[in-house]
């Protein structure tokens, strides 16, 4: 059997009524001040750290952004490591050529093969 | 289901307004109590105004309401948390959530509870002139419609067009808003983030829909609706100022697709379409009942109000629309253009108070032929068109 709670508006305390949710609106409240400042203290150090970041970038491409324009204004070309990296691959070039057309195998092959024929020219012309 | 009569807790938040407090007092003493029995609770929200308090007390008393003023100001969201806590401890049924700047018509309780019937309903929220985008549209409401008996009039023609018919609707409005009081203890109360106010009740009605239950609105009930006055007085908004946009803030943090859920109601047509039969009722019987005029002319007389219909024929030949308008509702109707005065006899069942001919062209006086020759009144004026 279920049983009605009634009561006549006048006879309800309404004082007690606000008091009672008067506190458990504090209580909410205050919970929801720590979560928020627990949130806030969380976000604002990972701000701080996104904004060292920032800075550190900065630098660098500032850093390299300078180097450019250094390059430029200067017109020294390639920097030294490039060019001893362009020499070493064209001492292979030239290694390579040398040992193909002193083959027999290409040799022989020329004699059939007229672009084989003038590649080999053109590649003694180079090594010369 | 519920085989005793209904309770129903009735909530007016008072905060000052001096002007409109009385009005919804007395209106809120002539609810009709045929279907559910009413008490009726003021929430007096500290009032500052010197003396004020007093004067509603004695107000209430004298209706024989419950008074409460709290110790403190509160804002809306807890002072209206408190008018649900009443309910619930109460042990009443339903809780009616209301603002002070209206008139309620005698209809009212019943008709929302009719439409709360369902058990899925959430909430119901009344109509009115000024309850956000779902308002019914008149040119001076404040003019036309802050009248008792005007909405007495207007919420029982909607009663016997709409009856009992619910409108989903995006969010509520708590100007006047029933609620069923079982669904308090599941949703919860109004949050009291939101401060002084402001979308406290969007924000509990979509918390309400995402439980599973309907948001609605009744069409078949009219409040006149002042509004934003007491929201100035308690320093709510601004006189420019239409909401409170951190409030706002939080609703869209809490439902993103809300805006898109409410532009997509607007895009639905089902508004203007209630709109338009709204008007179309109100004023055909408002015809019925009180007559109709009919002025044929390019202009209309410069009427400011009238207690009868005013339908306005154009001579521009075999137009398919006249307008008609009763307290600053407009409509048009589409008749034959051949024979106006057999079409509004037909829409109004009666003939025209009178008949304003303000113009004598060959199509004014054809239209004139239709009626009755002693209605009509020739007024005489220059012409209305260059």
């Amino acid at each position: 059997m279920v049983i009605e709670h009634r009561k006549d508006i006048f006879d309800l305390d309404l004082n007690q009524i606000s008091l009672e949710q008067a506190l458990i609106d504090f209580e909410i409240a205050n919970a929801r001040v720590i979560d928020l400042t627990s949130r806030l203290t969380t976000l604002s150090k990972e701000v701080l750290t996104l904004r060292g970041q920032i800075e550190v970038e900065r630098t660098r491409s500032a850093t390299l952004a300078q180097a450019a324009s250094d390059r430029v204004l200067t017109n020294s070309g390639p920097t030294s490591e490039e060019v001893e990296a362009l020499k070493t691959k064209a001492t292979q070039m030239e290694y390579i050529l040398e040992h193909l057309t002193q083959s027999r195998a290409v040799a022989i092959a020329s004699l059939f093969a007229s672009r084989l024929r003038s590649a080999i020219v053109q590649a003694r012309a180079i090594l010369r | 289901m519920m085989t005793r009569r209904p309770r129903v807790l009735f909530c007016i938040a008072v905060y000052n307004g001096k002007r409109v407090v009385p009005r919804s007092l007395q209106s809120a003493s002539r609810l009709d109590q045929s279907v559910a029995d009413t008490d009726v609770l003021i929430l007096d929200d500290a009032s500052p105004a010197p003396g004020w308090s007093e004067e509603v007390e004695q107000l209430a008393a004298g209706y024989g309401f419950r008074y409460y003023r709290t110790p403190r100001n509160l804002g809306i969201p807890r002072n209206v948390n408190l008018g649900l806590l009443a309910a619930i401890n109460g042990g009443y049924d339903f809780v009616v959530i209301n603002n002070s700047d209206v008139i309620f018509p005698a209809n009212l309780v019943t008709q929302l509870v009719r439409v709360a019937a369902d058990d899925n309903v959430g909430s119901v929220t009344a109509w009115s002139n000024n309850v956000s985008i779902f308002s019914l549209p008149n040119e001076d409401p404040d003019l036309h419609l802050a009248n008792q008996d005007v909405v007495d009039w207007l919420s029982g023609s909607l009663a016997s067009h709409f009856g009992d018919a619910a409108m989903d609707v995006p969010a509520g409005i708590s100007f006047c808003i029933l609620i069923p009081t079982a669904v308090v203890r599941e949703v919860g109360l109004m949050d009291p983030v939101f401060g002084r106010g402001y979308c406290e009740e969007t924000d509990w009605t979509l918390r309400s829909l995402a439980r599973g239950y309907r948001i609605t609105l009744a069409p078949g009930v009219f409040v006149y609706h002042e509004g934003r006055g007491s929201n100035i007085e308690a320093g709510l908004v601004t006189n420019h100022g239409t909401t409170v946009p951190e409030n706002e803030e939080i609703i869209d943090l809490r439902y993103p697709q809300f805006r898109n859920q409410v532009g997509a109601f607007q895009s639905s047509h089902l508004l203007p379409k209630a709109h338009k039969d709204a008007i179309g009722r109100i004023i055909q019987d408002a015809g019925r009942q009180y007559g109709y005029s009919v002025e044929v002319g390019w202009l209309p007389l410069a009427t400011r109000d009238a207690d009868y219909v005013r339908v306005h024929v154009t001579p521009e030949g075999l137009g398919p629309e006249i307008e008609v308008q009763f307290r600053g509702f407009r409509s048009v109707l589409n008749v034959n253009g051949f024979d106006v005065a057999a079409e509004l006899r037909n829409y109004f069942a009666r003939e025209p108070i009178q008949v304003n001919m303000l113009d004598r062209g060959g199509v004014s006086l054809k239209v004139a032929k239709g009626f009755d020759p002693q209605s009509l009144q020739f007024v005489r004026n220059y012409p209305a068109k260059v």
